[in-house]
């Protein structure tokens, strides 16, 4: 996991939202928020950062892959975004601001996203999070516009396996 | 002919679109090999095109999914390719004598690879889920698998200690053992009582051993004929083999598998066995005698 080094905070609110995208696995959620020494998350404040990742993190070593991405995709039903247009592009381009309603505090990265046509784009991801809940967050923007996205680690570094960044490449 | 002239444009232009974009499988292989892919994909079109053939672009797009797929070329950066080998074409078709023929045999090669390339990269995908099914439920039997070998090794070590305690020997008098059986007198029981009969008697110097089975419901002809080679056994130790509580059905077992117990005595019961036990020994069970100041 990449850890924040500085004042990072995250909002309680997108946390939530993430563990009610877990559903059933109320049990799971109730043992993790206990060994993070908490028994719910107040969804009107704001958490240390690195304390906040590490429910993610947690969550998803016990859960897995598939499961994190599911819950990724419900996260923008759930998680504070900034209003959303019915333009694929823009829906994309507000993935950063949307991060930053989410998290904030210096060096907590970012999302950059780069169109090659109508219908393909690279998203560069810097922010906290596990990286399979990055690929179910674009899928889930896309899917909020009926659009089924495929949506591709690109090669090379992972934030996951200790790299600086994820790639996407999202088809559209 | 126009594709011979073009084809060296196409395979520079298309290695350097590949090469251009970053985070792409094409980056990360590098230049030259981009350029060796462009150069593959180019000799393929002009070996395909004029005969309106596909076979040379098959080979060519085979030989690519081989190459980079595992290295991780997806759908993006096949589209990228396909988008580029058809960008790079046409600008190439409109630079020199192009008739409408050509144009279709280039339009439908092109056609072609697209098809062939996203069923190739379907193919390889359809694999590796299937190989990961494959691996995952390997991977679950070898965990039940497991816990089966665990669960077997814990059962098999209940049922060591249970043998142990259902063949007690008991010394009720010098040179007398008791052995009581409960329950089925199987084969490996029969041999485990004949090797701890045998040990007990050359610890104790017992000469007569009672074997209780009236607690054995049935036992079956190996286990009968065991029951005789004991006895042997027992005899050559210079030690006699009493066997007392036959059921009628045991009785029955007997008679019916045609076992000889000449040799072995057979008694009814426990107590007349341990007054024969006695009687060997020259000892009695009797009265106390009163005492002379009562």
């Amino acid at each position: 996991m990449r850890t924040h080094e500085g004042e990072g905070r995250y909002n309680g609110a997108a946390l939530n939202s993430f563990l009610l995208g877990l559903g059933h696995s109320d049990a799971l959620v109730k043992k993790v928020l206990n060994d993070a020494g908490v028994d719910t998350i107040d969804p009107g404040r704001w958490y240390e950062i690195n304390w906040a990742i590490g429910i993610y993190f947690a969550i998803a070593e016990q859960i897995g892959r598939a499961a994190i991405i599911a819950v990724g995709k419900k996260m923008i039903e759930t998680a504070p975004f900034p209003p959303i247009d019915r333009n694929i592009k823009s829906l994309l381009m507000s993935l950063d601001a949307a991060y930053r309603l989410n998290a904030e505090g210096p060096n907590i990265g970012g999302i950059t996203t780069e169109f090659h046509d109508d219908t393909s784009a690279t998203s560069v991801w810097t922010s906290m999070g596990p990286c399979p809940l990055n690929i179910g967050i674009i899928q889930g923007c896309c899917s909020k516009l009926g659009i089924h996205a495929i949506v591709e680690h690109a090669p090379g570094e992972c934030m996951d396996k200790g790299g600086a960044s994820c790639t996407y490449h999202i088809s559209f | 002919m126009w594709l011979e002239r073009s084809a060296p444009a196409i395979a520079d232009a298309l290695a350097t679109k590949l090469y251009a974009r970053p985070h792409t499988v094409f980056r990360m292989i590098g230049e030259p090999a981009c350029q060796a892919l462009a150069r593959e994909l180019s000799r393929a079109m002009r070996a395909d095109v004029p005969s309106g053939q596909t076979s040379a672009l098959r080979d060519a797009l085979t030989e690519m999914m081989r190459a980079l797929a595992p290295k991780g070329l997806g759908f993006s950066a096949l589209r990228q390719l396909l988008q580029a080998l058809r960008a790079v074409t046409i600008d190439a078709t409109a630079t020199a004598e192009f008739g409408n023929a050509s144009h279709r045999a280039v339009e439908s090669w092109l056609y072609q690879g697209v098809m062939l390339a996203s069923m190739q990269l379907y193919a390889y995908h359809e694999a590796q889920m299937q190989e990961q099914a494959a691996r995952l439920e390997v991977n679950q039997l070898e965990s039940q698998l497991d816990d089966l070998k665990v669960a077997l090794d814990e059962k098999t070590r209940l049922l060591d200690v249970i043998r142990a305690v259902s063949t007690p020997i008991v010394p009720i008098h010098d040179g007398v053992l008791v052995v009581p059986l409960i329950g089925v007198l199987d084969h490996e029981r029969a041999t485990l009582l004949t090797e701890r009969v045998l040990k007990a008697i050359v610890a104790t110097t017992a000469q007569v051993i009672l074997l209780d089975l009236s607690g054995v419901p049935v036992f079956d002809a190996q286990a009968a004929e065991m029951l005789v080679r004991t006895g042997r056994a027992v005899r050559l130790l210079g030690a006699e083999l009493i066997l007392v509580g036959l059921s009628s059905a045991i009785a029955r077992t007997i008679v019916e598998l045609d076992v000889d117990l000449a040799g072995i005595t057979t008694l009814s019961t426990l107590q007349a066995g341990l007054g024969l036990a006695l009687s060997r020994r020259e000892l009695r069970i009797g009265p106390i005698e009163p005492s002379p100041d009562r």
